[in-house]
């Protein structure tokens, strides 16, 4: 799996027209100058000569230098990795813990008011552009009540300060979180729905068990395994949309690293962010089997 | 980004359990799709939808005509004037009239979602269809590009394909539909594998049909349904994506106009020009949410359980 990722990026890559070297040396460039520098880089080799090298030392843990910042790529991507983190991981908590609860109660009150007006701002959620939402909220809150920073992670001279460091964090979270949100809410329920209306549900009610009990014992576990999917699934978009969060608020983080990378032309720094998030990816796939197998007991762990 | 494709979207039944027992085409066809045009007329919500988008639709098709300015005009002695009679949306950083680069950008946005969705379609179904129906090695290929193409975070791909080959409007459509088939591909093999259980196609292998014959003459007619549903949930993705994509610089370039790159005026001149950040993405907002008020209609109106 890593392999084929690894060898369709190579090659895309490759395709390409233009290389590192004019977005290196700029502007015009001799025709010596430019193969010059793909000497060095090793570029000029025959592409399976390149790739047999940066597979070989990528197996060692060496991904190479960053053309860009000369420093070795797994350095690049660890300064960054933290503030990615942060971000994605404070916006999927934020997500289920307001969506799950919130998509119960809309379940079981279906038509209601609560569930009407949840349901109508989820639909608009999944509808919103997140770094609109992200503007938005700096308009509000950081250019008119002026509450809170519009971007980076810190104050000058406060980087150790953990309520500076938080005040920072709330608007990028609340925007990375916004649509997961309102996708999560709208599954949660109809999910729940769905499982609502299954016979074992009627046969625990006929058994004169309570309603939470029927609610949360029997319904919702049976409703929990496509939400566990979501979950695993989600994390492809909030990277993408930690991309975009981490433009509008000037958040020091790998996704605006790739954008840079992308338009330097910096393949080991590509190639490296590409193999970690496909990592993460497989990573996520694992845990959901993980987790499928703790809230269904049938599927059994191999 | 509002990344919801249809992997997640809640689960739907199977629209064709309850037409097992029709045989051949144009039943199906006219059957299915007629009541589902009654209950989708039905649905308030979904019926404004599709009346926003149309009227969306139209302001792009005439976006030169109806636009008051030039999109393009700048007018530097009248930078960032806030909405008045001469300008009612205002001016941007270059003293552009705002509301005539929200209508023309329509075209962009609109461009994208039905082209790049389009494409996604064919390739999704074309992948899907095939694995589904013929299994085996075929299938097992299939399915792995599927997954290896599952593996890479969707905007990452298209961000680095989009770099390399050079941000413009067509590149910024194939992109996104080449990108995001997998998807169609996943849920078109599911029921293609289903389809091919009924003993219609059965029927039909008997009568001596050719493996493509079977396909496009009975396979194909009875996915519609299921693949009307996926256009209209991808389609307003495919916008959402497309306004990331362009907030970033990668996507439409200015001077042409789309909702995404007028979105980087706003963020810059957040603190003095509200307008510039609020209009161009209440344009997206409406726009995506219409499709999807069109497309929970569509899910609804087309699955015999939720009627």
């Amino acid at each position: 799996m890593l392999l084929g990722v690894s060898v369709l990026l190579f090659v895309l890559l490759h395709l390409a027209p233009g290389g590192p070297e004019a977005a290196l040396l700029g502007g015009d460039i001799s025709k010596e100058a430019a193969a010059a520098v793909r000497h060095s880089l090793g570029l000029d080799q025959p592409l399976p000569v390149q790739y047999v090298r940066w597979l070989g030392s990528a197996a060692r843990g060496d991904f190479g230098r960053s053309y860009l910042q000369g420093a070795p790529v797994a350095r690049v991507i660890d300064e960054r990795l933290g503030a990615t983190a942060e971000l994605a991981g404070g916006a999927l908590a934020l997500a289920v813990v307001v969506a799950v609860p919130l998509g119960i109660l809309s379940a079981t009150r279906a038509n209601s008011w609560l569930d009407r007006s949840a349901t109508g701002v989820a639909l608009a959620g999944v509808s919103f552009p997140s770094f609109w939402l992200g503007i938005l909220l700096i308009l509000l809150f950081a250019s008119t009540l002026r509450w809170l920073p519009s971007s980076g992670m810190s104050s000058y001279g406060l980087e150790g300060n953990v309520a500076d460091r938080l005040r920072h964090a709330i608007l990028p979270v609340v925007t990375l979180a916004g649509t997961q949100l309102a996708a999560f809410l709208r599954f949660t329920r109809s999910s729940l729905l769905e499982s609502l209306h299954q016979p074992f549900v009627s046969v625990a009610r006929a058994k004169g068990l309570r309603e939470r009990v029927v609610l949360l014992r029997h319904a919702f576990r049976n409703a929990l395994l496509p939400l566990i999917t979501l979950l695993g699934l989600s994390i492809r978009f909030l990277v993408g949309g930690a991309v975009l969060t981490e433009t509008v608020f000037a958040w020091p983080g790998i996704g605006r690293l790739a954008v840079d990378a992308v338009t330097a032309r910096d393949y080991p720094l590509l190639l490296g962010l590409n193999m970690l998030l496909a990592l993460v990816v497989i990573g996520a796939n694992v845990l959901t089997d993980v987790l499928y197998s703790i809230a269904d007991p049938r599927i059994a762990w191999r | 980004m509002a990344v919801t494709s249809g992997a997640l979207r809640p689960p739907d039944r199977d629209p064709h359990l309850a037409n097992g027992r029709q045989l051949g085409r144009a039943r199906v066809r006219r059957g299915t799709l007629a009541a589902a045009g009654v209950t989708f007329a039905r649905n308030r919500l979904a019926l404004a939808g599709a009346i926003v988008f149309a009227a969306i639709g139209l302001a792009a098709v005439f976006a030169l005509r109806l636009a008051p300015y030039p999109y393009a005009l700048q007018d530097l002695d009248h930078r960032l004037e806030p909405p008045s009679a001469a300008h009612l949306l205002g001016t941007d950083g270059f003293g552009r009239d705002v509301l005539s680069r929200i209508v023309v950008g329509a075209r962009a946005s609109l461009a994208t979602g039905i082209v790049a969705t389009g494409v996604a379609l064919v390739v999704g179904t074309l992948v899907g269809i095939a694995g589904g129906y013929f299994l085996g090695t075929t299938d097992l290929w299939l399915t792995r590009l599927t997954e290896l193409a599952l593996g890479i975070p969707p905007l990452f791909l298209v961000l680095l394909i989009i770099a390399l080959f050079g941000p413009s409007l067509r590149n910024t459509i194939l992109v996104i539909g080449l990108v995001y088939w997998p998807p169609t591909a996943r849920i078109i093999r599911g029921e293609a594998l289903r389809l091919r259980q009924h003993q219609f196609i059965e029927a039909a292998q008997a009568l001596g049909a050719s493996a493509a014959r079977a396909l496009w003459r009975h396979v194909f007619p009875n996915l519609l349904p299921a693949l009307i549903v996926q256009a209209t949930l991808f389609m307003a993705d495919a916008i959402l994506i497309e306004s990331g994509l362009s907030y970033l610089g990668v996507g439409i370039q200015p001077p042409l106009p789309s909702w995404g790159n007028m979105l980087v005026d706003g963020r810059r001149y957040v603190d003095s020009a509200w307008w510039i950040a609020t209009f161009p993405g209440t344009a997206i907002f409406l726009t995506v949410l219409s499709i999807n008020l069109v497309g929970d209609g569509l899910r609804d109106a087309l699955d015999p359980y939720r009627r």
